[in-house]
């Protein structure tokens, strides 16, 4: 014979309850925080160096760079002149919010209107992790299968929008956008798609634009 | 493998509730795992073993309670469950962005053998 003994809880309501006091602190300082999702080589990195160059003369950013081995994309970032600080996640393949809150105490970024949070090269993990995020932005680009979205569902259901990357090469790889789109939208209907490329410039105003919308009230006059 | 840590995290639950409780032993922990949970089945049950060895749950078996994918379609004015993980109404074709139920990744009970 045996008893059971009924538990009922969410087996990452610890990760959701740290992330939920992160928000809250975001609130407070007037910091707009963007998750960075994607696979391995889908362009994080070289998005980032970007966003931060473009936004560095009207915002304060920064930047907590997720890997597991390496600090390379920290120190490329920090050629921008932005404060960017690397976490090393060792064994883990993810991000969590217990990581990012240790990552911010005795972190001297200054006061940030806007934190770029770039998670490890992976798309499975990383969707299930809250990090107390505003915003959470996938990325693929397009030397990736069209049908990736449908393979990785939850990291596409869960962002608020999808970056198609490397544009300017698309026709290149052959690559199908509008099979690309379906399959984005077939996982999250009516999730916001833009197309762009951090090396050409294409479409990268779109992405900009949409970060200052939400960072923009406390952009300096 | 991050059900690795998923598996650490649920036996850090499971111990923790058998302690406040005084429990030696559990002999099978049941989870709620929804289809879009992302959590791979496979992977968490081998993991788990490894996880548990040594513990209160060593050799214990996880059961697990599949939670199909359910939307709500605003056209048909209805709750479907679907199939495959394609946010589509099988019986209008509409896009269902409403999930409803299958993202669940719960810690349901334990079961502990009488001594």
């Amino acid at each position: 014979m045996t008893n059971t003994v009924a538990i009922e809880q969410s087996i990452l309501n610890k990760n959701d309850e740290l992330a939920a006091a992160l928000r809250e602190r975001f609130r407070e300082s007037g910091t707009f925080v963007v998750n960075l999702l994607s696979s391995p080589g889908s362009g994080k990195t070289t998005l980032l160096e970007e966003t931060l160059r473009r936004l560095a003369p009207r915002f304060r950013v920064g930047a907590l760079v997720g890997d597991q081995a390496t600090d390379n994309d920290a120190l490329r970032l920090r050629r921008s002149g932005a404060p960017v600080r690397q976490i090393t996640t060792g064994e883990e393949c993810r991000l969590d919010a217990d990581m990012i809150a240790k990552a911010l105490d005795g972190w001297d970024s200054g006061p940030l209107d806007v934190l770029f949070i770039e998670n490890v090269g992976n798309l499975i993990c990383p969707a299930e992790y809250d990090l107390g995020e505003n915003f959470r932005a996938v990325l693929f680009s397009v030397t990736e299968g069209e049908d990736k979205p449908l393979k990785y569902p939850l990291a596409f259901n869960t962002a608020d929008v999808a970056l198609l990357t490397k544009i300017d090469i698309a026709q290149a790889v052959g690559f199908d956008r509008n099979a690309a789109r379906a399959s984005i939208h077939d996982v999250h209907p009516g999730v916001p798609i833009l197309e762009l490329s951090s090396r050409s410039g294409e479409g990268f105003d779109a992405w900009i634009a949409l970060v200052e919308s939400h960072a923009g009230a406390k952009a300096p006059a | 493998m991050h059900e690795l840590s998923l598996a650490m995290g649920i036996l850090d639950s499971v111990s923790e509730q058998a302690a406040k409780r005084g429990i030696e032993r559990v002999s099978v922990v049941s989870l709620r795992v929804g289809a879009m949970s992302g959590v791979v089945r496979d992977s968490l049950r081998f993991s788990w073993e490894l996880a548990c060895a040594d513990t209160v749950a060593a050799g214990s078996r996880l059961e697990i309670e599949e939670v199909p994918l359910a939307v709500f379609c605003e056209r048909c004015a209805q709750e479907k469950t679907l199939e495959r993980l394609i946010l589509r109404c099988p019986a209008c074709g509409g896009p269902t962005p409403r999930i409803v139920r299958g993202r669940e990744f719960q810690l349901v009970s334990m079961e502990v053998p009488d001594s």
